[in-house]
């Protein structure tokens, strides 16, 4: 038997498994190396030069057949508990502190079912000896695991305890994770509410400006503005609070820009292709701004005075991170020789910058019709 | 929202709690042709101006 574990090397299953296979080869093989080496042990063991205990019982068949039911019935369920705690204290060696107690109950419950088994034998056949060697043999077992049951008592009080208090840490761990996604939830909801009251101001002053230029600029900021306050309302209505699907956002986004430049008698249709990715709020940002620019571009320079036409969003994610954000229009296209780098355009300048820090790359590229801009950008999957 | 198609002009109730978001809406909806009948930072003022004047948007 095992004595209680004080060591975490008694918990190595395979040095376990290892010494509990080695004890019952060596038993067993020894048992038969004995019996073939010393034959009068057998028949010293298996005499049976007594009266059967049915002598005792008179040869009444009610009280012999009694008695022996009882006994195997006793001795099959004692066999089968034993197996059981054997099994449990195998299987659960990882995760069941002191199983080597278990594997002594078995043991001990199995010398007891011996015991009970050979009871019922000699009611016919008398092998006392042997009936004494099992009796022996329970009598060793049962006293080693009465000696050190005391001993594991406190180390289960411990245990107890233990399981209390991680408990009771679970549940204030669970209660604190509540409080900081209510917390995370507010502050989410308050800075959308303050982008949204910017957004407010930007248009209210664009209302009041005297020439359609420094209105348009104010329009520009306003979008702008709202961009960013999209991401925070996708954040506070997110599972984890933490990550947004940006094809839902982008989605949302461009239909937002669409309708601020509203032109119901030639319509410029929005179409998209946008595979889910999910992003955290330091990349949906710049990506949103970035997103804004390029629709915006598209609708205001893509699509003068009375041209309709069509933008397409495409959203494109592989397994391995990389993620390609594309805007196309079927408008007039960009003008020969317009260098990205050096355009005097403060979009264009912003989608730059912006593409710097994600560590991004951009290009935009004159299609037949309209243009098409490209944004390639890297999505960590696991960060939060 | 609830909208009375049979209104000739549409008059509308703002409830919201930003001043200024409230405001915008007010600016962007008269611009729209509504008549704003009233712009409140509360559901129960909100309740109790919709069930006197009957907007036909809120």
């Amino acid at each position: 038997m095992s004595l209680p574990a004080t060591s975490p090397a008694s918990f190595v299953p395979s040095r376990f498994l290892n010494r509990q296979l080695f004890a019952i080869v060596v038993g067993s093989s020894l048992t038969i190396v004995t019996f073939i080496f010393w034959p009068k042990l057998a028949g010293w063991l298996l005499s049976s030069n007594f009266l059967p205990h049915a002598y005792c019982y008179l040869r009444n068949p009610g009280l012999i057949w009694t008695n022996v039911t009882a006994d195997a019935l006793i001795g099959i369920s004692y066999l089968a508990i034993s197996v059981t705690l054997g099994y449990l204290g195998y299987k659960g060696r990882r995760d069941i502190p002191y199983h080597g107690m278990f594997l002594a109950f078995g043991l001990f419950i199995l010398g007891c079912g011996g015991t009970h088994f050979v009871e019922a034998i000699t009611v016919w056949i008398p092998v006392y000896v042997l009936s004494a060697a099992v009796k022996v043999f329970t009598a060793v077992v049962s006293l080693t695991t009465a000696a050190v049951l005391p001993f594991t008592v406190p180390h289960v009080f411990d245990l107890i305890c233990q399981a209390k208090t991680t408990e009771q840490r679970t549940a204030e761990l669970c209660a604190s994770e509540e409080r900081k996604n209510a917390l995370l939830q507010e502050v989410h909801h308050r800075v959308k509410n303050n982008l949204a009251v910017i957004c407010s101001l930007f248009y209210l002053q664009s209302t009041h400006s005297k020439d359609e230029e420094t209105a348009q600029i104010f329009r520009d900021m306003e979008n702008r503005v709202h961009s960013m306050a999209l991401v925070h309302e996708s954040l506070y209505g997110s599972e984890n609070l933490a990550r947004i699907d940006f094809a839902q956002y982008a989605q949302g986004l461009a239909q937002d820009i669409l309708a601020s430049h509203g032109r119901p008698t030639v319509p410029v249709c929005l179409k998209t292709e946008l595979e889910p990715v999910t992003m955290g709020a330091d990349l949906a940002v710049p990506c949103g701004l970035i997103l804004n620019e390029l629709v915006s571009n598209a609708f205001k320079h893509g699509f003068p005075k009375e041209r309709g036409g069509e933008i397409k969003l495409t959203l494109r994610n592989d397994p391995s991170g990389s993620c390609t954000l594309c805007v196309q229009d079927t408008g007039v296209g960009i003008p020969a020789g317009l260098d990205v780098n050096t355009s005097q355009s403060l979009g264009l300048k912003l989608v730059l910058l912006l593409t710097q820090q994600i560590r991004g790359s951009f290009e935009l590229i004159k299609s037949d019709p309209g243009t098409s801009a490209f944004l390639y950008f890297k999505v960590n999957h696991h960060a939060c | 929202m609830h909208a009375d198609t049979s209104s000739v002009e549409p008059r509308a109730l703002i409830i919201e709690d930003e001043t200024l978001i409230a405001e915008e809406l007010r600016v962007r909806l008269s611009r729209l042709g509504f008549s704003v009948i009233a712009a409140v930072g509360s559901g129960e003022e909100g309740v109790a101006i919709a069930t006197r004047e009957r907007p036909t948007w809120f």
